[in-house]
Protein backbone atom coordinates (compact mmCIF):
# COMPACT_ATOMS: atom_id res chain seq x y z
CA UNK A 1 0.00 0.00 0.00
CA UNK A 2 3.14 2.25 0.61
CA UNK A 3 3.41 2.91 -3.20
CA UNK A 4 0.02 3.95 -3.33
CA UNK A 5 0.36 6.25 -0.82
CA UNK A 6 3.89 7.45 -2.46
CA UNK A 7 1.93 8.29 -6.00
CA UNK A 8 -0.75 10.03 -4.09
CA UNK A 9 1.54 12.35 -1.77
CA UNK A 10 3.66 12.95 -5.39
CA UNK A 11 0.45 14.12 -7.19
CA UNK A 12 -0.33 16.49 -4.40
CA UNK A 13 3.60 17.78 -4.73
CA UNK A 14 3.50 18.14 -8.42
CA UNK A 15 -0.02 19.91 -7.93
CA UNK A 16 1.67 22.77 -5.65
CA UNK A 17 4.63 22.74 -7.93
CA UNK A 18 2.01 23.95 -10.51
CA UNK A 19 1.36 27.46 -8.17
CA UNK A 20 5.07 29.06 -8.68
CA UNK A 21 7.64 29.25 -11.52
CA UNK A 22 6.81 25.77 -13.22
CA UNK A 23 2.95 26.56 -13.49
CA UNK A 24 1.85 25.02 -17.24
CA UNK A 25 1.31 27.05 -20.48
CA UNK A 26 -2.43 27.50 -21.16
CA UNK A 27 -3.35 23.92 -22.31
CA UNK A 28 -6.53 24.84 -23.34
CA UNK A 29 -5.22 27.64 -25.63
CA UNK A 30 -2.27 26.48 -27.75
CA UNK A 31 -2.13 29.52 -29.75
CA UNK A 32 -0.66 30.81 -26.40
CA UNK A 33 2.00 28.34 -26.16
CA UNK A 34 4.41 29.99 -27.89
CA UNK A 35 3.80 33.34 -25.72
CA UNK A 36 4.18 31.38 -22.62
CA UNK A 37 7.80 29.73 -24.22
CA UNK A 38 9.48 33.21 -24.69
CA UNK A 39 8.25 34.42 -21.16
CA UNK A 40 9.78 31.54 -19.51
CA UNK A 41 13.79 30.74 -18.94
CA UNK A 42 14.65 27.41 -20.50
CA UNK A 43 15.12 25.34 -17.75
CA UNK A 44 12.20 26.46 -16.04
CA UNK A 45 10.08 25.93 -19.32
CA UNK A 46 11.98 22.63 -18.93
CA UNK A 47 10.70 21.53 -15.90
CA UNK A 48 6.95 22.54 -16.21
CA UNK A 49 7.12 20.11 -19.32
CA UNK A 50 8.75 17.90 -17.62
CA UNK A 51 5.92 18.86 -14.46
CA UNK A 52 3.18 18.18 -16.90
CA UNK A 53 4.41 14.93 -18.15
CA UNK A 54 4.85 13.19 -14.62
CA UNK A 55 1.12 14.35 -13.99
CA UNK A 56 -0.30 12.26 -16.23
CA UNK A 57 2.05 9.56 -15.47
CA UNK A 58 0.62 9.48 -12.15
CA UNK A 59 -3.45 10.35 -12.59
CA UNK A 60 -2.58 7.09 -15.49
CA UNK A 61 -1.43 5.26 -12.13
CA UNK A 62 -4.11 6.10 -9.95
CA UNK A 63 -6.93 5.81 -12.38
CA UNK A 64 -6.11 2.18 -13.79
CA UNK A 65 -4.76 1.50 -10.23
CA UNK A 66 -8.38 2.63 -8.45
CA UNK A 67 -10.28 1.17 -11.40
CA UNK A 68 -8.17 -2.34 -11.17
CA UNK A 69 -8.52 -2.82 -7.52
CA UNK A 70 -12.68 -2.21 -7.55
CA UNK A 71 -12.94 -4.63 -10.38
CA UNK A 72 -10.72 -7.18 -8.51
CA UNK A 73 -12.45 -6.63 -5.24
CA UNK A 74 -15.75 -6.63 -7.60
CA UNK A 75 -14.32 -10.53 -9.26
CA UNK A 76 -15.18 -8.46 -12.54
CA UNK A 77 -13.20 -10.43 -14.62
CA UNK A 78 -13.76 -9.02 -18.06
CA UNK A 79 -13.37 -5.29 -16.85
CA UNK A 80 -9.92 -6.74 -15.19
CA UNK A 81 -8.85 -8.05 -18.26
CA UNK A 82 -10.06 -4.87 -20.41
CA UNK A 83 -7.76 -2.90 -17.72
CA UNK A 84 -4.72 -5.01 -17.43
CA UNK A 85 -4.23 -4.83 -21.14
CA UNK A 86 -4.08 -0.60 -20.26
CA UNK A 87 -1.82 -1.80 -17.75
CA UNK A 88 1.94 -1.53 -17.56
CA UNK A 89 2.99 -5.17 -16.73
CA UNK A 90 5.14 -3.88 -13.34
CA UNK A 91 1.77 -1.74 -12.61
CA UNK A 92 -0.43 -4.84 -12.96
CA UNK A 93 1.58 -6.89 -11.06
CA UNK A 94 2.01 -4.46 -8.18
CA UNK A 95 -1.87 -3.66 -8.36
CA UNK A 96 -2.12 -7.62 -7.85
CA UNK A 97 0.09 -8.20 -5.11
CA UNK A 98 -1.92 -4.77 -3.18
CA UNK A 99 -4.95 -6.40 -3.75
CA UNK A 100 -3.99 -10.03 -2.33
CA UNK A 101 -2.58 -8.39 0.72
CA UNK A 102 -5.26 -6.27 1.23
CA UNK A 103 -7.38 -9.75 1.00
CA UNK A 104 -5.18 -12.21 2.62
CA UNK A 105 -5.49 -9.54 5.58
CA UNK A 106 -9.23 -9.94 5.26
CA UNK A 107 -9.90 -6.49 5.19
CA UNK A 108 -11.75 -5.97 1.69
CA UNK A 109 -13.34 -9.04 1.18
CA UNK A 110 -13.30 -11.48 4.05
CA UNK A 111 -15.34 -14.30 2.11
CA UNK A 112 -12.53 -14.60 0.21
CA UNK A 113 -10.27 -14.46 2.32
CA UNK A 114 -11.82 -16.88 4.08
CA UNK A 115 -11.60 -19.18 1.25
CA UNK A 116 -7.51 -18.72 0.91
CA UNK A 117 -6.14 -17.59 4.02
CA UNK A 118 -2.48 -17.94 3.78
CA UNK A 119 -0.11 -15.40 3.08
CA UNK A 120 0.79 -14.38 -0.59
CA UNK A 121 2.72 -16.94 -1.97
CA UNK A 122 6.24 -15.86 -2.95
CA UNK A 123 7.00 -16.30 -6.84
CA UNK A 124 8.55 -19.32 -8.19
CA UNK A 125 12.01 -18.81 -9.44
CA UNK A 126 12.06 -18.74 -13.29
CA UNK A 127 13.41 -22.59 -14.80
CA UNK A 128 16.90 -20.97 -15.75
CA UNK A 129 17.88 -18.81 -18.96
CA UNK A 130 15.65 -18.88 -22.06
CA UNK A 131 18.07 -21.24 -23.68
CA UNK A 132 18.46 -23.98 -21.35
CA UNK A 133 15.36 -24.18 -19.99
CA UNK A 134 13.60 -27.22 -20.98
CA UNK A 135 10.37 -27.24 -23.40
CA UNK A 136 7.91 -29.72 -24.29
CA UNK A 137 5.11 -29.69 -27.25
CA UNK A 138 1.68 -30.76 -27.41
CA UNK A 139 0.63 -32.44 -30.43
CA UNK A 140 -3.00 -33.73 -31.02
CA UNK A 141 -2.72 -36.76 -32.37
CA UNK A 142 -5.55 -38.91 -33.97
CA UNK A 143 -8.38 -40.62 -33.03
CA UNK A 144 -8.43 -43.93 -31.38
CA UNK A 145 -9.45 -46.69 -33.06
CA UNK A 146 -11.16 -49.80 -31.70
CA UNK A 147 -7.40 -51.26 -31.11
CA UNK A 148 -6.20 -48.12 -29.50
CA UNK A 149 -8.43 -47.59 -26.54
CA UNK A 150 -7.64 -43.77 -25.23
CA UNK A 151 -6.55 -43.70 -21.80
CA UNK A 152 -8.18 -44.96 -18.92
CA UNK A 153 -7.15 -44.36 -15.10
CA UNK A 154 -7.34 -47.29 -14.42
CA UNK A 155 -7.34 -48.07 -10.61
CA UNK A 156 -6.09 -51.37 -10.20
CA UNK A 157 -4.32 -51.72 -13.56
CA UNK A 158 -3.44 -55.62 -14.50
CA UNK A 159 -0.45 -57.45 -14.17
CA UNK A 160 0.41 -56.43 -17.92
CA UNK A 161 -0.32 -52.73 -18.00
CA UNK A 162 2.98 -50.99 -17.90
CA UNK A 163 2.09 -47.98 -15.72
CA UNK A 164 0.38 -47.40 -12.33
CA UNK A 165 -1.99 -44.05 -11.19
CA UNK A 166 -1.20 -44.06 -7.95
CA UNK A 167 -4.18 -44.08 -5.89
CA UNK A 168 -5.14 -42.05 -2.22
CA UNK A 169 -3.45 -44.68 0.12
CA UNK A 170 -1.08 -46.35 -1.84
CA UNK A 171 2.63 -46.70 -1.55
CA UNK A 172 5.10 -48.37 -3.78
CA UNK A 173 5.43 -51.69 -1.55
CA UNK A 174 1.27 -51.80 -2.00
CA UNK A 175 1.55 -51.56 -5.45
CA UNK A 176 4.66 -54.07 -6.44
CA UNK A 177 2.32 -56.51 -3.50
CA UNK A 178 -0.67 -56.14 -6.02
CA UNK A 179 1.20 -56.41 -9.43
CA UNK A 180 3.04 -59.81 -8.03
CA UNK A 181 -0.65 -61.15 -6.34
CA UNK A 182 -2.15 -60.54 -9.79
CA UNK A 183 0.92 -61.97 -11.74
CA UNK A 184 1.08 -65.08 -9.31
CA UNK A 185 -2.58 -65.73 -9.02
CA UNK A 186 -2.00 -65.75 -5.40
CA UNK A 187 -0.42 -63.87 -2.79
CA UNK A 188 3.12 -63.14 -3.00
CA UNK A 189 4.98 -63.77 -0.03
CA UNK A 190 6.98 -60.78 1.29
CA UNK A 191 10.39 -62.05 0.48
CA UNK A 192 9.24 -62.76 -2.93
CA UNK A 193 7.85 -58.72 -3.08
CA UNK A 194 11.16 -57.11 -1.80
CA UNK A 195 12.89 -57.62 -5.09
CA UNK A 196 10.54 -56.55 -7.12
CA UNK A 197 9.52 -53.72 -4.50
CA UNK A 198 13.03 -52.51 -5.11
CA UNK A 199 13.18 -53.19 -9.26
CA UNK A 200 9.70 -50.40 -8.94
CA UNK A 201 11.59 -48.22 -7.41
CA UNK A 202 14.75 -48.12 -9.48
CA UNK A 203 12.01 -47.57 -12.16
CA UNK A 204 10.81 -44.66 -10.86
CA UNK A 205 12.88 -42.81 -8.99
CA UNK A 206 13.25 -39.98 -12.08
CA UNK A 207 9.36 -39.23 -11.30
CA UNK A 208 10.04 -39.10 -7.40
CA UNK A 209 9.29 -35.12 -5.94
CA UNK A 210 12.26 -36.15 -3.60
CA UNK A 211 14.51 -38.96 -5.51
CA UNK A 212 15.51 -39.82 -1.97
CA UNK A 213 12.32 -40.35 -0.29
CA UNK A 214 10.28 -43.51 -2.32
CA UNK A 215 7.79 -42.86 0.25
CA UNK A 216 6.95 -39.42 -0.71
CA UNK A 217 4.27 -40.40 -4.03
CA UNK A 218 0.91 -38.69 -4.60
CA UNK A 219 -2.46 -39.64 -5.82
CA UNK A 220 -2.22 -39.37 -9.40
CA UNK A 221 1.23 -39.73 -10.18
CA UNK A 222 1.42 -42.24 -13.06
CA UNK A 223 4.61 -45.06 -12.62
CA UNK A 224 5.55 -47.62 -15.22
CA UNK A 225 5.38 -50.87 -14.07
CA UNK A 226 8.46 -53.08 -14.82
CA UNK A 227 7.83 -57.14 -15.58
CA UNK A 228 6.94 -58.85 -12.74
CA UNK B 1 -36.48 -6.90 -29.67
CA UNK B 2 -35.48 -10.37 -29.06
CA UNK B 3 -32.07 -11.42 -27.35
CA UNK B 4 -30.55 -14.66 -27.97
CA UNK B 5 -31.22 -17.39 -25.43
CA UNK B 6 -27.91 -17.80 -23.42
CA UNK B 7 -25.87 -20.51 -24.31
CA UNK B 8 -26.25 -23.34 -21.31
CA UNK B 9 -23.31 -25.48 -21.14
CA UNK B 10 -23.66 -29.04 -19.22
CA UNK B 11 -21.86 -29.25 -15.92
CA UNK B 12 -19.00 -30.63 -15.74
CA UNK B 13 -17.86 -32.37 -12.18
CA UNK B 14 -14.46 -33.79 -13.63
CA UNK B 15 -10.95 -32.88 -11.81
CA UNK B 16 -10.05 -31.74 -15.30
CA UNK B 17 -11.54 -29.64 -17.93
CA UNK B 18 -11.53 -27.00 -20.90
CA UNK B 19 -13.02 -26.31 -23.63
CA UNK B 20 -10.48 -27.61 -26.29
CA UNK B 21 -13.11 -27.31 -29.09
CA UNK B 22 -13.80 -23.93 -28.93
CA UNK B 23 -17.78 -24.47 -28.40
CA UNK B 24 -17.87 -22.20 -25.72
CA UNK B 25 -17.96 -25.17 -23.27
CA UNK B 26 -16.02 -27.29 -21.29
CA UNK B 27 -15.16 -30.49 -21.79
CA UNK B 28 -14.02 -33.34 -19.01
CA UNK B 29 -10.43 -33.76 -19.53
CA UNK B 30 -8.33 -37.28 -18.74
CA UNK B 31 -4.62 -37.51 -18.70
CA UNK B 32 -2.67 -40.96 -18.56
CA UNK B 33 0.50 -41.69 -20.20
CA UNK B 34 1.15 -38.54 -21.24
CA UNK B 35 -2.43 -38.64 -23.19
CA UNK B 36 -4.70 -36.16 -22.58
CA UNK B 37 -7.73 -37.18 -23.95
CA UNK B 38 -11.24 -34.61 -24.25
CA UNK B 39 -14.41 -34.99 -25.59
CA UNK B 40 -13.14 -36.21 -29.40
CA UNK B 41 -9.93 -35.25 -29.63
CA UNK B 42 -6.80 -36.19 -28.39
CA UNK B 43 -2.92 -34.50 -26.96
CA UNK B 44 0.28 -36.11 -26.92
CA UNK B 45 2.09 -34.38 -23.94
CA UNK B 46 4.30 -34.89 -21.25
CA UNK B 47 5.47 -38.38 -19.96
CA UNK B 48 4.32 -40.87 -16.99
CA UNK B 49 5.17 -39.48 -13.89
CA UNK B 50 3.78 -35.65 -14.67
CA UNK B 51 1.12 -34.03 -13.17
CA UNK B 52 -1.00 -32.18 -15.03
CA UNK B 53 -4.56 -29.18 -14.08
CA UNK B 54 -6.29 -27.08 -15.73
CA UNK B 55 -7.17 -23.25 -15.86
CA UNK B 56 -7.39 -20.14 -17.76
CA UNK B 57 -4.04 -19.01 -16.24
CA UNK B 58 -3.74 -15.94 -18.69
CA UNK B 59 -7.11 -14.83 -17.67
CA UNK B 60 -8.28 -15.16 -21.33
CA UNK B 61 -11.53 -17.00 -20.59
CA UNK B 62 -10.08 -20.30 -22.25
CA UNK B 63 -8.74 -22.71 -19.77
CA UNK B 64 -5.11 -24.42 -20.87
CA UNK B 65 -2.80 -26.88 -19.18
CA UNK B 66 -0.47 -26.49 -16.89
CA UNK B 67 2.43 -29.37 -16.11
CA UNK B 68 4.78 -30.27 -13.43
CA UNK B 69 7.30 -32.69 -13.68
CA UNK B 70 7.59 -34.04 -10.26
CA UNK B 71 11.33 -35.52 -10.54
CA UNK B 72 13.15 -31.84 -11.94
CA UNK B 73 10.89 -29.78 -10.47
CA UNK B 74 9.85 -27.77 -13.75
CA UNK B 75 6.22 -25.88 -14.25
CA UNK B 76 5.06 -25.94 -17.68
CA UNK B 77 2.27 -23.61 -19.17
CA UNK B 78 0.46 -24.11 -21.98
CA UNK B 79 -0.83 -21.14 -24.18
CA UNK B 80 -3.34 -22.93 -26.03
CA UNK B 81 -3.98 -26.41 -27.87
CA UNK B 82 -2.73 -28.03 -30.36
CA UNK B 83 -4.11 -28.52 -33.54
CA UNK B 84 -4.31 -31.20 -36.25
CA UNK B 85 -0.50 -30.16 -37.86
CA UNK B 86 0.05 -27.38 -35.23
CA UNK B 87 1.88 -28.26 -32.44
CA UNK B 88 2.20 -26.12 -28.98
CA UNK B 89 5.51 -25.99 -27.14
CA UNK B 90 5.83 -25.26 -23.75
CA UNK B 91 9.34 -23.60 -21.76
CA UNK B 92 9.61 -24.36 -18.25
CA UNK B 93 8.59 -21.06 -16.69
CA UNK B 94 9.52 -21.97 -13.10
CA UNK B 95 11.52 -24.77 -11.21
CA UNK B 96 10.72 -25.71 -7.84
CA UNK B 97 12.76 -27.80 -5.50
CA UNK B 98 10.28 -30.71 -3.76
CA UNK B 99 7.15 -29.95 -5.83
CA UNK B 100 4.85 -32.41 -5.66
CA UNK B 101 1.39 -31.10 -7.14
CA UNK B 102 0.25 -27.95 -8.77
CA UNK B 103 -3.23 -26.35 -7.32
CA UNK B 104 -5.15 -22.88 -8.89
CA UNK B 105 -6.24 -20.46 -6.68
CA UNK B 106 -7.95 -17.28 -7.19
CA UNK B 107 -5.51 -15.05 -4.96
CA UNK B 108 -6.39 -11.57 -6.45
CA UNK B 109 -9.79 -12.55 -7.08
CA UNK B 110 -9.85 -11.27 -10.17
CA UNK B 111 -12.13 -14.87 -11.54
CA UNK B 112 -8.91 -15.82 -12.93
CA UNK B 113 -6.66 -18.91 -11.08
CA UNK B 114 -3.44 -18.00 -10.09
CA UNK B 115 -1.08 -20.84 -10.78
CA UNK B 116 0.12 -22.51 -7.05
CA UNK B 117 3.03 -25.20 -6.76
CA UNK B 118 3.02 -27.66 -4.07
CA UNK B 119 6.27 -28.55 -2.56
CA UNK B 120 8.06 -30.30 0.35
CA UNK B 121 9.94 -28.21 3.12
CA UNK B 122 7.90 -24.68 2.38
CA UNK B 123 4.77 -22.88 1.65
CA UNK B 124 3.58 -23.21 -1.55
CA UNK B 125 4.77 -20.86 -4.64
CA UNK B 126 3.35 -19.17 -7.14
CA UNK B 127 4.26 -18.83 -11.13
CA UNK B 128 4.13 -15.72 -12.18
CA UNK B 129 1.78 -14.57 -14.82
CA UNK B 130 3.30 -14.17 -18.42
Amino acid sequence: MLWALGVVAALGALHLAGRGPLAPPPLTAPSGWSAWLEGQDPVVAAFAVVRLAALGVGWYVVAVGVAGALARLASRRRLVAALDRLTVPPLRRLLAATVTVSLGAGVANPAVAAADRHDAPAVADSATSSTTAPTITMRQLPPPTEAEPGPTPAPVPAADDRTWTVQPGQCFWSIAEAVLDESLGRDATPSEVVPYWNRLIEANRGALADRDNPDLIFPGQVFTVPPP
Amino acid sequence: MTTAPARVCPEVTAPLSADTDGDGCPEALRWADGIVEAGGGRWSVGRPGDLVVTGDWACRGMSTLALLRPGTGDVFVFDGWASPGQDVAATARARVDGAFALRPSDLDADGCPELLVERTGGPPVRVPRP
